[in-house]
């Protein structure tokens, strides 16, 4: 009886050890896309920004004519990067890679309808996290957010949700 | 002839068990004997007298009582003799259950080990649905004082937030030179090698 307990005890720690390699986590679900564009704005001469600066999309150009409140006679791109939305994990984006010195961190908080979703914006600068923010963003609409200044203009993160996944019941 | 010889005889004379011949035998060694006829004749007197006093076989009264008494007896006394036997435990009438009971609790087990596997460390994820009912532009939270911010919801769709107090970047950054990674934020490095796995 006690060769049978022992057997059983350690048939169960083998079960639960399988289930534990076995059970994938959830919270690494991929629900959607999130890119994410540095882009140097100024009315000066925009070539000061250097050899990384690339010409900014005439999508993106236009895009940004449209924004009232930003007006910038210049524009360049200056870096991107693409990231998945991991449903329970807190993603990153370092647009000037390899250089970290501008980062965005976003992490999903909840759905609010099929397209869109509350995420958890934090802007880090030189390592350290300056703000946070929890916009509601849309599926194909742009989050810009007019930075630091820099080289006689402004950097702006323009952070667009490309994709949102339905959620599966 | 010796003395056990007659008194053998002697006893199966007067219990009537000699055989005719022994018996002619006997009655012949009695007539020339004075002193055996003697002590055959007490003999047979006690033996008459017993016989008379004592019942040779007598019916115990309640015999149905008494046989049922005698059996338990017996039956006590062969328990006695015997092996203690285990009690019978209540579970022991279950023993066709412990298979399926056994399977059950295994699959259990892996199935919770699968749920701790699945545990996510910074949370369950996101609920569906829902709104936020704040509004598309929320709340700024500033990790440094001298920040400010405008939220300005634009008609496309689009959201614009201007920060400003921000400490300018220094010019002669450009981008280009790789920072060391000593300091890198710490979710940041736990994102790039959650990448790597």
């Amino acid at each position: 009886m006690k060769r049978f307990g022992f057997v059983f005890l350690m048939l169960s720690g083998l079960f639960f050890s399988a289930g534990t390699l076995v059970g994938k986590d959830p919270a690494l679900d991929s629900i959607g896309q999130m890119r994410v564009k540095l882009i140097y704005g100024t009315d000066g001469d925009a070539s000061v920004a250097g050899e990384i600066a690339k010409k900014l999309s005439e999508e993106d150009q236009k895009a940004l004519g449209k924004i009232k409140s930003i007006q910038f006679k210049s524009y360049r791109l200056l870096g991107q990067d693409e990231s998945a939305i991991l449903r329970g994990y807190e993603n990153w984006a370092s647009p000037l890679e390899p250089s970290t010195e501008i980062l965005v961190s976003f992490q999903p908080v909840k759905r609010v309808g099929k397209k869109k979703l509350e995420v958890l914006l934090a802007y880090w600068q030189g390592k350290r996290k300056i703000f946070s923010f929890d916009p509601t963003m849309s599926v194909g609409k742009t989050l810009y957010m007019v930075g630091p200044k820099w080289r006689n203009g402004r950097l702006i993160l323009a952070l667009t949700m490309e994709k949102l996944e339905v959620e599966k019941k | 002839m010796k003395k056990e010889q007659y008194e053998e005889l002697m006893v199966k004379f007067v219990d009537g068990e000699l055989s005719a011949s022994e018996r002619e035998q006997f009655l012949s060694m009695m007539a020339e004997d004075e002193k055996l006829a003697a002590e055959v004749d007490e003999m047979v007197s006690v033996s008459r007298m017993l016989s008379e006093e004592i019942v040779s076989s007598q019916e115990p009264p309640y015999p149905d009582f008494f046989n049922s008494q005698l059996m338990r007896k017996v039956d006590l006394d062969m328990e006695a003799r015997t092996p203690v036997k285990r009690a019978k435990r209540w579970w022991s009438g279950l023993k066709w259950a412990w298979v399926p009971a056994g399977a059950l609790a295994l699959v259990m087990a892996f199935f919770a080990g699968n749920k701790l596997g699945s545990t996510n460390p910074q949370g369950s994820g996101i609920a569906g649905g829902g709104s936020s009912g704040r509004g598309e532009a929320s709340a700024v939270y500033f990790a440094v004082e001298s920040v400010q911010a405008e939220v300005i919801p634009d008609s496309g769709g689009n959201i614009v937030i201007k920060v400003e107090g921000l400490n300018p970047i220094r010019d002669e950054i450009d981008f280009v030179t790789v920072s060391s990674e000593e300091d890198l934020p710490a979710g940041f490095v736990e994102a790039k090698v959650r990448e790597f796995r």
